[in-house]
């Protein structure tokens, strides 16, 4: 063990901080071309002509990819896209969005690239675009996609229901009990709607491919993707591979957050590099970011329905999540938009049109928090309505409703492992103590306190596998294709198997994702990491521990049922009368023990009615937040934020306690600055001179969190990498009320903003 | 970028021998910060870069006692802010280059550089206009002192002439009686570029103000300063009723611009405060 | 048209045929293979292309490579002349002060910077100083402690 592998609680921890993470950035391939883009400036197009001949002109140049290769049998399916196929590799007919590849260059270097793609010619027509939720969705407006091409079994928990000549990407419905005898039997209803802009994610590491073809016609991709059997999945259809001659290799990245989940610009790369005969890497500079893939706009139309005791009674909530130009994952995020909407409360009546809408902008998809903290600004501000009309504190108020143990939720599943109380007792606490900082309050400061909290889901049904390999010294290869991006995972899994096998940490490694080597896992997001890898990478070391004994018994003139795994090696029980893991492996000359696992969840929403099991875990998570507010400027300068969740069993607290308050920071941006700016349709701020994300001066002192875990033998890790984005905005927003008694209902909550409220309410 | 060229004049007659000469496509490079950066991004394609960063004798801090300070136009924006001379004679200049975007930015762009791009939202042009500072810049046909408060003449426009360059900053002796205060307002991350930013800067004797200056940037095209509500004070004690009086006719004024960081409404509002603000903590300098 | 620069980077001298026109970024990942210096935003606000050059922290995607001929450039493998871990980077390890680990070395290198100027920073000062070193993964407290145990060694 090195001296900094003692200092660190990361396997990977020397790396990081000598600069030697293994980005595929860094990465060359012989003979490498450089690749650039060329963009629709318009919204919405139709493309009538493309000449590529002018580009061309600059030496260095060997091809350009347009559509007309798409159509000439480059490739067999132009389109792509995990739940529809509505991605064109490069543009086809039309441009759907400002921004959208229309023909790419590769060349020699970089710059030339980019120079090049400046010259080729396009001449365009150009259409009426729709560019918000309320346009998208009006009676007769101009629509984005004519047609869909929607894939029936794409995801067994997704069945996009839309309707063919809109702008309608996926209706998601939930139904409980009988909404109209909910309200009619309130004593109490609020109503409110609310809006929150497009985001995007801001990687630190923008998207990145390396494409390679060979001469023998197969393919292998470095790419930053959080999800590489997916995008094998992908690439293997559109270039009629078989998925064996399909390579997708994942090092690791430099952050993901969503955004690098799903088929992005892996397509286009591979067709650039297959019509180019070379390697091909693309980088994307920053402004391409923000145009490549977004969080949405959101829409949301909330009413709540209460008894004069407090008691939740009836929800109806619509919600419309602007998907941009391409569906991405977006009919998934409309569903779990759609059933989070009820909030984690007993609610017995509920009615809930989660729908994902098409728009002439950048598509928009995966992103931490996935829904949560949007509709959690709705719910948890509903919440604080009925308590400051009933006159209940809203903590108090939360405890009464939220579901414990044993309650069903509104999708009709039994709730397990919420440790709710527990955790509003904690922030209640957290928020009742002062800042650290007792500073005179000048007299146009305003101090308040508010709470919020939120239920995250796993995609359910899911599968993670992994392959457990002993090697003839008993060392261990764990091989998964969980993606490491930050989050721990690397050092994370090799602690399961260590553990496991009773193997010291620094003798066992990770084999990094490589679709030709790590078996399937669906993806490295929706905070399900730990728990679905885990439970496989454990799977995996059950069978090869079984194989270790079964294999030691003859050695040890033992049954297997009488040893165990100790110190590495494997022991009859009780004694010390034993033999290592190489021994073993020699005495029946197997050279490698291969352990395998699969864990598989099950679960799904019925159409219609979105009945079933949403999650096969849930995820709870508390914030408060304390602030002040100026009320001369409207400016809100956060004074403490309180942040908790229950993890489960606790693999790596260090790691656990960097995601909570990482996704808490997420959500502060999200609530106090974060916002994409557009002018019909093309995006006015894609630079972060111009896209503010919170910098240390932007996060508090004060900042604390508390991870409640589970100590029993049985406890099973539950995810958390995205539980701190969701109560962040709606314990934000209900501070600011509790100071100055202005609620707001769109983010983020500008000065501009407060001080408008601020205005109304001196009228 | 094809045929770019660097030029390094060895003094500054040379540099403006050459923009004499070469006329339009010659961009001077100072600091590089806004150069570099708008060239990277495509939006300046020069045929030439006129790097000042090989001229002897222009990055210098110096005080002469009845003159003020000098400084010259290669110094960084770090060493304005660092300089004990600087923070002696003339703290609000410090803060105002303090706050501009990083340290690692304060630490390559320049002093010169800062007024010849005459970014609106600039923190160093908005103080140095309440300061009365002075903009010296030499051309082939010789050197002439353009004050701070007529430099900037539009959105990224100067008074400077196509051969002239900056050479040195003259910020003028106050006596020592001067209290200033720089304070910047953002309207979203603490590393946002101003929505609103105010210098002023106060001479008071006997407790009756001499002089009040108070300059408004990121508001409009250039500093705004109001010289005739400014007289209000002076002769006077800068009572609170007084304070805000000067704050209101600022806001009045004042025809603020629309951005990312704020509309020109929410502007108003804001120069109204910030003006009585920065007034009171110029006063509560001790 | 390719001009010839004098480099040091690290300790190291090299002579490097760049374009005139080539920033300090390119030329040090491109040419020069230093792959800790990153490129996230193009425009001087993230720090995660972060050099200290005679010291000083700079931006290197906002400086043309000619800028710094001559002058000793230090980024995360040049910390220390044998290459073993600098009291900097084992306390950002035994913190871990880090996630994606994207901007940690513009983080190391603004910290050497930091206490290179103010040997005893009150937390504040950390904070103000690396403002303009941006996280998107949120490691901000974690980076705090690393900087105070940093601040302790030293």
């Amino acid at each position: 063990m090195t001296a900094g592998d003692r200092l660190s609680g990361y396997v990977d921890g020397l790396e990081r901080v000598t600069g030697r993470v293994p980005y595929v950035l860094n990465m060359s391939r012989p003979g490498m071309l450089h690749a650039a883009i060329l963009r629709s400036p318009y919204p919405h197009a139709r493309i009538l002509s493309i000449d590529p001949g002018p580009a061309f002109k600059i030496p260095g140049v060997v091809t350009v990819l347009t559509r007309e290769d798409l159509e000439r049998g480059l490739v067999a399916v132009p389109r792509f896209g995990s739940i529809i196929r509505d991605q064109p590799i490069v543009s086809m007919e039309k441009a759907h969005y400002a921004g959208a590849p229309v023909a790419a260059v590769a060349a020699t270097d970089r710059e030339t690239a980019k120079e090049a793609a400046r010259l080729i010619e396009v001449q365009y027509a150009e259409l009426p675009a729709v560019t918000d939720i309320e346009a998208a969705i009006a009676p007769g407006a101009p629509v984005v996609h004519e047609t869909l091409d929607i894939r029936t079994k794409a995801f067994p928990d997704v069945v996009p229901d839309q309707s063919s000549g809109t702008n309608n990407c996926n209706h998601f419905r939930l139904r409980r009990g009988d909404i109209d005898a909910g309200f009619a039997e309130s004593e109490l209803v609020v109503e409110g709607i609310y809006r929150m802009p497009g985001t995007q994610h801001v990687p630190m590491e923008t998207h990145v491919v390396i494409a390679e073809p060979s001469v023998n016609g197969s393919l292998t991709v470095w790419a930053a993707t959080q999800t590489p059997y997916l995008v094998r999945a992908q690439l293997a259809e559109i270039f009629d591979l078989p998925e064996s001659r399909v390579r997708v290799i994942v090092p690791t990245l430099g952050s993901g957050y969503g955004a690098k989940t799903y088929p992005k610009l892996e397509a286009l790369v591979a067709a650039l590099a297959m019509k180019a005969g070379a390697p091909v890497k693309l980088v994307l500079d920053r402004d391409e970011e923000f145009l490549t893939i977004r969080k949405h706009d959101a829409l949301i139309k909330i009413k709540t329905g209460a008894r004069r005791d407090g008691t939740l009674l009836a929800r109806k909530v619509e919600l419309w999540w602007d998907a941009g130009a391409y569906a991405d994952v977006s009919p998934r995020f409309a569903m779990f938009g759609g059933f989070y909407a009820p909030g984690p409360y007993r609610i017995p009546n509920v009615m809930v049109d989660s729908h994902a809408v098409y728009t002439n902008k950048p598509p928009a998809g995966a992103f931490r928090g996935y829904a949560a903290p949007e509709v959690a600004m709705a719910y948890e501000t509903h919440l604080e309505m009925v308590a400051e009309q009933l006159g209940i504190d809203p903590i108090e108020l939360r405890s009464r409703n939220i579901l414990r143990a044993g309650d069903r939720y509104a999708t009709g599943e039994v709730m397990e492992d919420l440790h709710f109380p527990e955790l509003l007792d904690d922030v209640a606490r957290a928020l009742a103590s002062a800042p650290e900082r007792g500073e005179p309050l000048l007299p146009h400061a305003r101090r308040g306190k508010g709470a919020a909290a939120v239920m995250m889901a796993t995609i359910t049904p899911s599968t993670s596998a992994a392959v457990i390999k002993i090697n003839g010294d008993g060392s261990v290869h764990v091989l998964s294709s969980s993606v490491e991006m930050g989050q721990g995972s690397r050092t994370t899994l090799s602690r399961i198997a260590a553990d496991a096998l009773t193997v010291p940490l620094d003798r066992v490694a990770i084999v990094d994702p490589d679709t030709d080597v790590t078996p399937f896992d669906l993806t490295s997001s929706a905070s399900r990491g730990t728990f679905m890898m885990g439970c496989a990478v454990l799977a995996a070391a059950d069978d090869a521990k079984d194989q270790l004994l079964g294999s030691a018994a003859e050695l040890l003139e033992a049954h297997a049922a009488d040893l165990e795994l100790r110190d590495g090696g494997v022991f009859v029980k009780k004694t010390s009368r034993g033999a290592p893991f190489s021994d073993i492996i020699r005495s029946v000359r197997a050279g490698t023990i291969v352990g395998r696992g699969t864990f598989t969840t099950k679960g799904g929403l019925t159409p219609g009615t979105g009945q079933g099991i949403a999650s096969a875990q849930w995820h709870p998570c508390t914030a408060g937040v304390e602030v002040e507010v100026d009320t001369e400027t409207g400016a809100v300068r956060i004074l403490k934020i309180h942040v908790n969740t229950y993890a489960g069993k606790l693999i790596n607290r260090t790691s656990t306690e960097l995601q909570l308050e990482g996704a808490a920071i997420f959500g502060l941006g999200a609530v106090m600055m974060e916002e994409m700016v557009y002018d019909n349709g093309r995006l006015l701020n894609p630079s972060l001179a111009d896209y503010m994300i919170p910098s240390f001066l932007d996060v508090p002192a004060a900042f604390t969190t508390t991870i409640i875990e589970d100590h029993d033998e049985h406890a099973v890790p539950h995810g958390l990498g995205e539980n701190g984005v969701g109560p962040i905005p709606a314990a934000v927003a209900a501070a600011v009320y509790d100071a100055v008694g202005v609620r707001l209902n769109e983010w983020p909550l500008t000065p501009e903003k407060v001080l408008r409220a601020l205005r109304q309410v001196e009228r | 970028m094809p045929d770019l060229d660097i030029l390094k004049p060895k003094s500054v007659s040379e540099a403006t021998g050459f923009l004499r000469d070469l006329g339009d496509g010659v961009k001077v490079l100072a600091g590089g910060t806004a150069v570099v950066l708008l060239c990277h991004m495509g939006l300046l394609r020069p045929r030439y870069l006129l790097s000042l960063g090989e001229i002897p004798g222009l990055d210098y801090i110096r005080f002469e006692p009845g003159v003020g300070l000098r400084i010259g136009a290669m110094t960084t924006h770090r060493a304005v802010e660092r300089s004990p001379l600087v923070r002696e004679r003339c703290p609000l200049l410090a803060q105002a280059f303090h706050a501009v975007a990083n340290v690692r930015v304060r630490n390559q762009a320049t002093v010169g550089g800062v007024m010849a791009e005459a970014d609106y939202a600039s923190d160093p042009p908005c103080a140095l206009a309440a300061l009365d500072a002075q903009v010296v810049a030499h051309s082939p046909r010789g050197t002439r002192t353009i004050p701070v408060t007529g430099f900037v003449t539009g959105f990224y426009e100067t008074a400077l002439m196509p051969d002239e360059i900056v050479s040195e900053i003259l910020v003028p002796d106050r006596g020592g009686g001067a209290r200033g205060a720089y304070v910047k307002f953002v309207t979203r991350s603490s590393e946002d570029r101003p929505c609103v930013a105010v210098a002023a800067l106060i001479e008071e004797r006997d407790g009756i103000c001499e002089r009040l200056g108070v300059a408004v940037g990121a508001v409009a095209a250039t500093p705004q300063r109001f010289v005739h509500v400014e007289q209000l004070a002076h002769g006077e004690r800068l009572s609170a009723g007084l304070v805000r009086e000067v704050a209101k006719q600022y806001a009045g004024a004042i025809d603020p611009i629309d951005d990312l960081r704020g509309s020109a409404w929410y502007r108003k509002q804001v120069i109204e405060v910030l003006v009585r603000r920065t007034i009171e903590a110029a006063g509560a300098v001790p | 048209m390719l001009i010839e620069l004098a480099l040091n980077v690290n300790g190291r001298d090299h002579k490097v045929a760049v374009r005139a026109d080539e920033t300090l970024l390119q030329v040090l990942r491109d040419r020069l293979n230093v792959l800790s210096v990153r490129e996230a935003c193009g425009v001087g606000m993230c720090g995660s292309c972060t050099v200290l050059v005679e010291g000083r922290p700079l931006s290197a995607c906002l400086l043309l490579a000619f800028q710094v001929e001559g002058k000793p450039l230090v980024t995360v493998e040049g910390l220390t002349p044998d290459g073993a871990l600098h009291p900097i980077q084992e306390a950002y390890l035994t913190a871990s002060g880090f996630q994606c680990s994207f901007c940690t070395p513009g983080f190391i290198l603004a910290t050497k910077a930091l206490l290179g100027e103010f040997p005893d920073p009150t937390d504040d000062e950390i904070r103000e100083y690396l403002a303009g070193n941006l996280c998107r993964c949120g490691s901000y407290i974690k980076i705090l402690q690393a900087v105070k145990a940093a601040k302790e060694r030293s």
